[in-house]
């Protein structure tokens, strides 16, 4: 939340300042502060003398939200204002060692067939003792989690997985004894105990004792080999961590908690415990961007190569490659998913650039880039070491696309319809901006192309030559061409085409697609399409159907009709055209690039996104090869293939591409253009369906921010981004900033477009689903009226016309109108059910609405009927089913 | 992912087949149903023995939602932000109910059973809907205080939670909450001295 969530002016603002200055200061030096006050400003020192008292006293909000409706059960105590964390953690925590009533570090406990000797420390869910093993007789490291904190096989699979840790045996792997769970004290605990290793940590030991470079490659190159020992039997550590790797007395460094890690900490991403914690955020710092998108089973042993690379980085330079200790855990997952490392020589100079080269190699985003096993970076780390030139080969500028092969369809499938659409309509625009730029340039490259082909026709020559250049070409207005706008002198030339080229159909055909082009690119579609059309009707006629230089002048029509909502005609051009250059050969030339890249923006339009795809990947492979020249068409067609990723489910790989997209269009106008707050609006859309809301607003709000001056603050783009901003608001449960936001974004499109269009209707339907939920009821019933009567009359939108008057029925129901809102809530129900079916979410999510609303008023019968159309399996469906069957049977 | 995704997307696209909030088997939606089922059989003295404290209510739908596998919600500071929001609506909904009954009309009996059994220090409806006003026009003073006030009291989430949700440092969030301690209290006071 930034200030301007602030609504009113700055006295509110001004007192909170002065109120936190002044809360925690003696009685005498407050008084005094506010004496100085009162002289300049009385009444605010006033109302901040009346909040100091206040501070002192009893608070509403010292008091449980409600009157608990309980016989006899404790309540749990508010945390107290100003105390430290630990007093306000959940009791989620709990240390498996206060449930027994041991004394805290649990010395002497008894629990199974061990002594707690002592606390060698904490990990993210358990404590970690010393302790004698009775049976053998060794002293050992136990680690003990309460198994209630697991989920819930976990407790049960350690047994069986123990079985495979006792059989990792490697130096370089803390020996695994034993696994299960145990009795304690009525508690089951779950318990692994290992081999004790006494010494310091990887990082720390490395810098006490003043390790070389050689010697951290080494050491690094002997975890490899122990890391890959357990690959080999089938286990993934999943954790690998300077903290989890600790150097003995000999020297030797160790591995700990293999393959347990992924049984004691529950899915990491969720772990309950350590929210917030500082210490668990400072390990995401060695996980591979798989393990931290979510995808926890597509995790394999290259995660464990990631970890192990940025260990390695670390061990060179001091830092891990991405920093993230000491914030908030939502701004270090954006970090780690938006930030690049910095090379190792750029941190640390005089680091050999093949060691950098396998460092960077080691740490490569996507998996498939690097190592593929940890035995493989060992081997190079040795090359490296004994001077030996290393297989891995810096990353060049041309980069080869592969087909991702991990999909990650969950969360976008889910989530974020309208996030989604603003990526669509945003990067539809990213895209007409980038063509609206390539048209400024095009005016300008239509200049030199005239120019050019002046040099090769005499007659066009001439004709030109008098358009642009002479001060008034047919001598009639006496007006100069500097008054006279191109469009201006277009129309008037361009009626003299036919006559001045009788006779040369080459020569006009030229003309005439200029022309059309630019009148395209200063958007005058209605005067471009004849020249268009003649121009190749001409190329026909001269060059033949077959001729390349025709089908340039089809791909301009085709563009055309595109532009102009005729896409059905457009497409069929468009195959045709990339059909033959690709029998010809030609499907390397740049020409295929830009006829692909449009074509795949079409397929997008028309859904075939698969097609598109695979189009637009071929259009940036070859803009790619073609370096500068083509750089202005590069970032709108990698733009547009996220788009066609994106839509197909890959969102992790879509969003991979949004990032490239935009570093492209940074590449091509700099960080302050408009088209790369565009992109960074696109990917936020990914961060937003992946659940990252924080970020995601954030994001949202620098593009708002960068845009708003820049197109003006009632641009339709900008309003889209602030439509955006408000879904990401209302995820995160913040209502009122959702609101403001949609309102925004309303006012924004309805000053452009009229409150009626759809662009408009969409958002004003998102504000008034908000207003529902803020439980505004007169507001949402208007709005959702005025918005019914929108899509009624439009004739094409009865089924969401539908959605907004079951709404305003709903909002009738809770201002007591019940007879009335009840009615139209049924009604509308049937009505979208008719037009639509029950199957979509709109329709499960209104009959579920009624559901409830019959069952508020005891009506089971009436309930049941309507949720016979309810899909049992739904999850939002679930409580309200229970509640039926819980109704239907008391 | 239904090909009708797309949103308002410009220039001929088919219009969407789900709307703004529906389908995002998202957060809100979720964390609303299953509070509400919660919340309501307690309120309803369905659920003898259970407490009605907004943060315990809202730990057990948790635990209750992360059983559920289908749910994507991404952790319990998430839940329980958006579940904060939905709890004050939740609450305050009930608190008009009663005293609404109160003013004539209503469930009077089971109004009575509940008042006996209050807890010591709780806050009675009429109470509640003033915090809720009061919080409202705090809300348009400063957004974010605001929602630190809710995240806390109702959805009992620590300070750095709170800081991490909210990207602020914990100490703002805490001189934000002693803040709002102090004036939410002086806008009840006034309220109740103007009445």
């Amino acid at each position: 939340m930034n200030g301007s969530d602030a609504g009113g002016g700055t006295d509110h603002e001004q007192a909170a300042e002065w109120f936190i200055a002044l809360v925690d200061l003696s009685e005498e030096e407050r008084r005094r502060r506010l004496d100085g006050l009162r002289a300049s400003d009385p009444e605010l020192a006033e109302e901040v003398a009346a909040l100091l008292r206040l501070d002192a006293g009893a608070s509403v909000l010292d008091r449980q939200p409600s009157a608990g409706w309980v016989s006899g059960t404790a309540s749990e105590p508010m945390a107290r204002v100003g105390s430290g964390s630990a007093a306000d953690e959940r009791p989620d925590t709990l240390d498996p060692s206060s449930a027994g009533g041991a004394e805290n570090d649990g010395r002497g406990r008894r629990i199974g067939g061990f002594e707690l000797v002592g606390t060698l420390g904490r990990g993210g869910m358990g404590v970690v003792y010393r302790a004698k093993q009775t049976n053998p007789q060794r002293l050992v490291a136990l680690k003990l989690v309460r198994s209630s904190l697991l989920a819930p096989d976990a407790a049960r699979r350690l047994r069986f997985e123990a079985d495979v840790l006792a059989r990792l045996k490697h130096p370089g792997i803390a020996q695994i004894y034993d696994a299960g769970s145990l009795d304690d004290g009525g508690v089951e605990v779950s318990y692994f105990a290992m081999e004790l290793v006494e010494g310091q940590t990887l990082v720390k030991h490395a810098t006490s004792h003043e390790w070389s470079t050689a010697d951290r490659v080494r050491a690094v190159a002997f975890v490899c080999d122990a890391v890959h020992h357990a690959h080999q039997r089938g286990v993934i550590h999943r954790d690998l961590k300077p903290a989890n790797i600790v150097v003995g007395e000999d020297g030797r460094p160790r591995v700990l908690d293999f393959g347990v890690a992924r049984l004691l900490e529950p899915d990491v991403q969720v772990t309950t415990a350590a929210y917030g914690d500082a210490a668990f955020v400072g390990t995401l710092a060695y996980m591979s961007p798989e393990q931290l998108s979510g995808d926890a089973d597509s995790i394999d042993t290259r995660a464990d190569v990631y970890a192990l690379g940025a260990v390695l980085y670390e061990l060179l330079t001091g830092r891990p490659p991405v920093r993230v200790e000491g914030m908030p855990l939502t701004r270090a997952l954006e970090a780690l998913r938006a930030e690049r490392a910095p090379r190792p020589g750029q941190l640390a100079p005089g680091v050999d650039r093949d060691l950098e080269t396998v460092t960077m190699k080691a740490i490569e985003r996507d998996a498939d880039r690097r190592y593929d096993s940890a035995a493989e970076l060992g081997a190079e780390l040795r090359r490296v070491l004994a001077l030996e030139p290393v297989h891995a080969r810096p990353a060049t500028a041309a980069y080869r696309l592969n087909r991702f092969a991990r999909r990650n369809p969950g969360l976008c499938a889910a989530l974020g319809v309208a996030a989604v659409a603003g990526a669509i309509a945003i990067a539809g625009v990213a895209y007409g901006f980038a063509q609206s730029l390539e048209r400024v340039e095009t005016l300008e490259a239509a200049n030199a192309e005239i120019a050019a082909e002046a040099e090769r026709a005499d007659a066009v020559n001439e004709f030109l030559r008098r358009m642009l250049v002479s001060a008034d070409p047919l001598g009639e207005t006496g007006r100069g061409r500097a008054d006279m706008t191109v469009v201006e002198m277009l129309d008037r030339e361009s009626g003299q085409i036919a006559d001045a080229f009788a006779g040369s159909p080459a020569s006009e055909a030229s003309v005439r697609s200029t022309i059309g082009n630019v009148y395209l690119s200063l958007g005058r579609h209605d005067r471009a399409e004849p020249h268009l059309r003649r121009a190749v009707e001409l190329h026909e006629a001269v060059w033949g159907d077959a001729s390349a230089d025709t089908d340039r002048a089809r791909r301009d029509l085709a563009v055309l009709l595109s532009e102009t909502d005729r896409a059905e005609e457009a497409m069929p051009i468009f195959r045709e055209i990339v059909n033959r250059q690709r029998a010809e050969g030609r499907a390397d030339d740049v020409e295929h690039a830009v006829t692909a890249a449009r074509f795949g923006v079409v397929l997008i339009g028309a859904g075939e996104y698969a097609e598109a795809e695979e189009l637009l990947r071929r259009a940036v492979e070859i803009f790619e090869g073609a370096g500068a020249s083509r750089a202005d068409a590069l970032p709108a067609a990698l733009n547009n293939l996220a788009r066609s990723i994106n839509s197909q489910g890959e969102s992790a790989a879509a969003e991979r591409m949004y990032e490239r997209a935009r570093d492209a269009f940074a590449a091509l106008h700099g960080a302050d253009h408009p088209s790369v707050a565009i992109a960074d609006n696109n990917v936020a859309t990914l961060k937003h369906a992946r659940g990252e809301y924080a970020g995601a607003a954030r994001s949202y709000r620098n593009v708002i921010a960068t845009l708003g001056p820049l197109m003006g603050e009632d641009h339709p783009t900008v309003a889209t981004v602030r439509h955006n901003l408000g879904f990401a608001l209302f995820d995160m449960g913040d209502l009122p900033g959702a609101l403001r936001a949609f309102e925004q974004a309303t006012a924004a499109y309805t000053a452009t477009y009229g409150p009626e269009h759809p662009e408009t209707l969409t958002t004003r339907e998102a504000g008034a689903d908000t207003l529902l939920a803020l439980g505004e009821n007169e507001r949402a019933a208007a709005e959702f009226g005025a918005i019914a009567e929108s899509q009624l009359a439009r004739n094409i939108d009865d089924a969401r016309a539908q959605r907004s008057r079951f709404y305003r029925g709903m909002a009738l129901v809770g201002l007591g109108e019940s007879d009335e809102g009840e009615r139209l809530m049924i009604d509308a129900a049937e009505r979208y059910v008719e037009l639509t079916g029950a199957g979509t979410a709109t329709g499960q999510k209104l009959l579920r609405d009624l559901t409830r609303h019959h069952l508020d008023r005891g009506r089971v019968t009436a309930a049941a009927a309507v949720a016979a159309d309810l899909d049992p399996n739904g999850a939002a469906n679930r409580a309200v089913l229970e509640r039926l069957s819980a109704a239907s049977c008391g | 992912m239904t090909s009708g995704d797309e949103t308002g997307t410009r220039s001929g696209d088919a219009h969407p087949e789900s709307g703004p909030s529906d389908g995002r088997s998202g957060l809100f939606e979720a964390v609303y149903e299953e509070l509400r089922e919660v919340s309501r059989s307690v309120m309803a003295g369905e659920a003898p023995g259970h407490t009605l404290q907004p943060t315990v209510l809202v730990h057990e739908a948790f635990l209750r939602m992360s059983r559920e596998s289908s749910s994507s919600f991404a952790d319990e500071t998430h839940f329980k932000a958006v579940a904060a929001t939905v709890m004050r609506r939740v609450l305050i909904d009930h608190a008009r109910r009663r005293t609404a009954a109160k003013r004539g009309g209503g469930r009077v009996v089971r109004l009575e059973r509940m008042d006996v059994q209050g807890e010591e220090g709780g806050l009675l409806p009429e109470e509640l809907l003033a915090l809720d006003d009061a919080l409202r026009r705090l809300e348009s003073e400063s957004g974010r205080r605001g929602r630190v006030v809710e995240l806390r009291y109702f959805g009992g989430l620590t300070f750095e939670r709170i800081a991490g949700m909210l990207d602020v440092s914990v100490n703002t969030a805490k001189n934000d909450w002693r803040f709002a301690r102090a004036w939410l209290q002086r806008a009840l006071d006034e309220e109740a001295r103007d009445a």
